[in-house]
């Protein structure tokens, strides 16, 4: 029962992924001026990767590192209800709550770099190197927000978090969420942050030796991890979900407004971008998490 | 572990650098240490290609020498010929020489602002630019027949004349672009990413612009007001009521800032253009090409192209063919000479920002 | 500035080609006298190229300086004639640094030995070890038939103007033959018509 579930689970979260980075594309292009190409797209190009042999092979660490990334955006996506109130798609929920899964996100950059490091590409190397110092950084404000929300309701538990609030944390205590919010920009790659996969610097970046079934897997996990930190965002700040479409809005509503946001800004280098979020971001929560406290 | 210090290849298929030439760039972690430019790819042999060729036959591949704006290569052709043969244009030809030197100039302005967005990664003003660029290439399509190398400036005058309506089209075209260009301030010049940026690098003092001989927007962006158009005039920009934009500060946001404010000119110097054109011949008569005979002289001509200073050294040597055709494009000494001292100290994420500040263009390096 | 230069430089008149053009011929050995002065004098300071054109029937590179005024209203020519075998320059690139890279460009095509540059690595052409190509004694199409070959198939590629040339000579030949053709039937129904009667 409980295999179905998770089985249920991982394919929503595939095809939502896709379906959400073709609408990316086609909303990004909107902004150009221009017509995107079919919503699913990236779908039929990870599909025809798989069907791809490799052109190089550096050992067996560099097989392993995909499939790190990929086993820890899936373990990601089963300990994060899709509901509050309800066990229904719940996965692993209950045996792990919101500390195994900020320990988890970290797996991906991880995966990436044991892999990337093999691969002996000098621009894989910059690209991890990069998002391995943007990192630290980036987590600070994300993790002074939660701190605050685990203390607000009390309690650890990812669908008590999304249960316990009548009103969004989201408009009740706002310094949090935009503290957050800026690391979750960073966290699905969007301008201003995302220098980490920049093409006229170092071509993509990590990335840059995958070819042929790697690269497959890399577009699978990135589909799949988008749509687990988008459920867990809401489930934090937006109130949970009570239904597919419900959950559905409101992920889409928040993907929505990261990449307007995203295609409006250049990219900040590594030092300024380390820089303006150690700063400002870890300010608002900082003063948001003394504000939600002491009242 | 020695692995700190890395030698890269910025290109040549690199989205990163304008157009085909490479970079090798010593690192240590991600400053750079050396730069070596290396051109190359792009030697198609223009220079030796001329010498078997009649004016006319020359004509036709002059054109080709620059890629992102052909138009000064055509204009200094047949201002060198002009001048060696002792012909002289008619006014209209003249203004409709200025008006297709001004709107090519406008073209690669808008190609300047797709690379430098791109290279911050703010792909929505690229792509904004390209679309408004290609309404000009429709007008360009009208008038000479092609949108790119368009073969419309000989020596002698112009081609074609106007076609009718065409005036009403320009016009209508510089008023869209008045407004169209406010937009490209709100979301690219007034950019604060694009301000943390470019503020502060790629800096050029104003003594090493002039003594190593740099051209065009290095200059003006040091403060300099240098400008052919103005120093030097040709055609009827004599004649023509415009400024010249500065600004101080030598980093890649004051070049930034001249080459949005020369676009404002440019518009303007169209309009003056369009409002009075005068009627007349398009065409001198030439002699017949095999009898077109240079006489034995050389001459320099220049022609302030979006870049910089254009210049074409021509000999003739009394027979029909030209005896030696020398490109003296502005990004040769902007290549080399600036650019492998401006990169060392600067950081790799600087590379395409400072490039594309430049301007350098390799056609017109290697010829 | 005319007079000076004519008397302590060169041996012809200074041309005035344009308003801002002017140009002088002087020997060698004056030349880095002659940029001094200017340099010094009458601020031509700026470099702004330097081209080579290739005298063959005389035997002699003419080798052009141009020098700008640091309000860039003027330019100076100033031409030299060297020779063409094993030419020997002196280099500018201390005192101007964009030198460098403009002899760079004329050592690979030319030939000429700039003495004092310290890069004169190729720039263009790779690993070209025939004669530089610029100079006049090169002849690019007997180059290409000589080293490159054409591709397969390309055996049937004829001639376009002996082609054009046979096909006109076959339809002149058709027409006179028609011709020929409709008088002899003329001729042949007229006697026909003759015997008739």
């Amino acid at each position: 029962m409980i295999l179905l579930e998770l089985l249920l689970m991982l394919l929503v979260a595939y095809g939502v992924g896709f379906l959400y980075y073709g609408l990316y594309r086609n909303i990004t292009a909107r902004f150009q001026r221009r017509f995107g190409p079919p919503l699913w797209q990236s779908f039929f190009d990870s599909i025809k990767f798989f069907l791809k042999e490799e052109s190089t092979s550096h050992g067996w660490m560099f097989y392993l590192g995909p499939i790190i990334m990929m086993s820890g955006a899936i373990t990601t996506l089963f300990f994060i209800p899709f509901f509050k109130e309800t066990t229904n798609f719940s996965g692993l929920s209950s045996y792990g709550n919101l500390f195994v899964v900020l320990y988890l996100l970290v797996l991906g950059p991880l995966g990436n770099a044991l892999g990337v490091g093999t691969g002996g590409n000098p621009f894989g190397a910059m690209g991890v190197t990069r998002g391995l110092s943007r990192l630290f950084a980036l987590e600070l404000p994300f993790y002074i927000a939660v701190i605050a929300i685990m203390s607000l309701s009390g309690s650890a538990d990812i669908s008590e978090i999304a249960a316990h609030q009548s009103t969004m944390y989201a408009l009740a205590y706002p310094l949090l969420f935009i503290g957050a919010l800026f690391s979750f920009i960073g966290m699905m790659g969007q301008s201003p942050f995302d220098v980490v996969g920049a093409p006229v610097e170092v071509y993509s970046g990590p990335a840059s030796e995958f070819s042929g079934k790697f690269l497959a897997l890399l577009m699978s996990q990135s589909a799949i991890y988008t749509f687990a930190k988008l459920v867990l965002m809401v489930n934090l700040f937006l109130g949970g979900a009570q239904g597919f479409l419900e959950l559905l809005l409101k992920t889409f509503v928040l993907f929505l407004f990261v990449i307007s946001f995203g295609s409006l800004y250049g990219r900040f280098k590594t030092p300024q971008s380390i820089d303006f979020l150690l700063k400002v971001p870890t300010t608002i929560a900082v003063i948001g998490l003394i504000l939600a406290t002491w009242s | 572990m020695e692995n700190k210090h890395i030698t890269i290849f910025h290109g040549p298929q690199h989205p990163g650098i304008t157009g085909n030439m490479s970079v090798e760039l010593d690192l240590i972690g991600e400053t750079i240490q050396k730069a070596t430019t290396h051109v190359g790819y792009l030697h198609r042999g223009f220079e030796k290609l001329v010498e078997r060729r009649t004016v006319i036959q020359a004509f036709t591949i002059v054109c080709r020498i620059c890629v992102p704006e052909p138009d000064p290569n055509e204009a200094n052709f047949a201002a060198a010929v002009e001048e060696l043969a002792g012909i002289e244009i008619s006014e209209r030809s003249k203004y409709i020489r200025v008006m297709v030197l001004e709107l090519s100039r406008l073209a690669a302005q808008f190609l300047w602002l797709a690379g430098q967005s791109g290279s911050i990664g703010l792909y929505a003003v690229g792509q904004w630019a390209i679309a408004d660029r290609d309404l000009i290439l429709d007008l360009f399509e009208e008038l000479t027949g092609a949108r790119v190398y368009h073969m419309y400036i000989y020596p002698g005058g112009v081609r074609r004349d106007l076609p009718e309506g065409f005036l009403e089209r320009v016009s209508k075209l510089l008023s869209y672009m008045k407004k169209r260009l406010k937009d490209y301030d709100d979301i690219f010049i007034n950019n604060s990413s694009f301000k943390n940026r470019a503020i502060g690098v790629g800096i050029i003092s104003k003594e090493e612009a002039l003594a190593n001989g740099y051209v065009g927007q290095v200059l003006r962006g040091c403060g300099i007001a240098a400008d052919v158009r103005k120093d030097a005039p040709y055609l009827i920009y004599g004649d023509l009521d415009f400024e010249v934009p500065t600004e101080l500060g030598g980093d890649v946001y004051a070049r930034a800032l001249v080459r949005r404010a020369e676009m404002d000119q440019s518009v303007h110097i169209l309009e003056q253009v369009v409002e009075k054109m005068p009627e007349g011949e398009i065409m001198v008569k030439m002699p017949a090409h095999r009898k077109f005979k240079l006489p034995k002289d050389d001459t320099w001509v220049k022609v302030e192209s979006a870049r910089g200073e254009f210049a074409y050294y021509m000999a003739g040597d009394g027979t029909e063919k030209i005896r030696r055709m020398q490109v003296r494009g502005p990004s040769l000494v902007h290549a080399y000479t600036l650019l492998e001292n401006l990169l060392v100290g600067a950081e790799l994420s600087d590379v395409a920002l400072i490039m594309n500040s430049l301007g350098i263009c390799p056609p017109e390096i290697e010829r | 500035m005319f007079k000076t230069i004519k008397s302590n430089f060169a041996t012809a008149d200074v041309e005035v080609k344009r308003q801002d053009l002017y140009k002088v011929v002087i020997k060698y050995d004056r030349l880095s006298a002659l940029i001094d002065f200017l340099y010094n004098n009458y601020t031509y300071k700026i470099l702004n190229a330097i081209t080579c054109t290739d005298w063959i029937e005389e035997g002699h590179f003419a080798l052009t300086y141009l020098i700008t005024t640091e309000d860039r209203s003027n330019t100076f020519m100033i031409q030299t004639l060297v020779g063409r075998e094993d030419t020997k320059v002196e280099s500018f690139s201390k005192k101007f640094k964009q030198a460098q890279i403009m002899e760079r460009d004329l050592h690979e095509m030319y030939g000429i030995d700039f003495i004092g540059n310290d890069n004169l690595k190729e720039l263009s052409l790779e690993n070209w070890v025939h004669t530089p190509p610029l100079r006049r004694e090169f002849d690019t199409l007997e180059f290409v038939n000589e080293h490159l070959t054409f591709r397969e198939g390309r055996e049937d590629n004829v001639d376009v103007k002996a082609e054009t040339k046979r096909l006109r000579a076959l339809k002149k030949a058709q027409k006179e033959a028609d011709k020929k053709a409709k008088e002899a039937a003329d001729a042949s129904a007229l006697k026909e018509n003759e015997d008739g009667k």
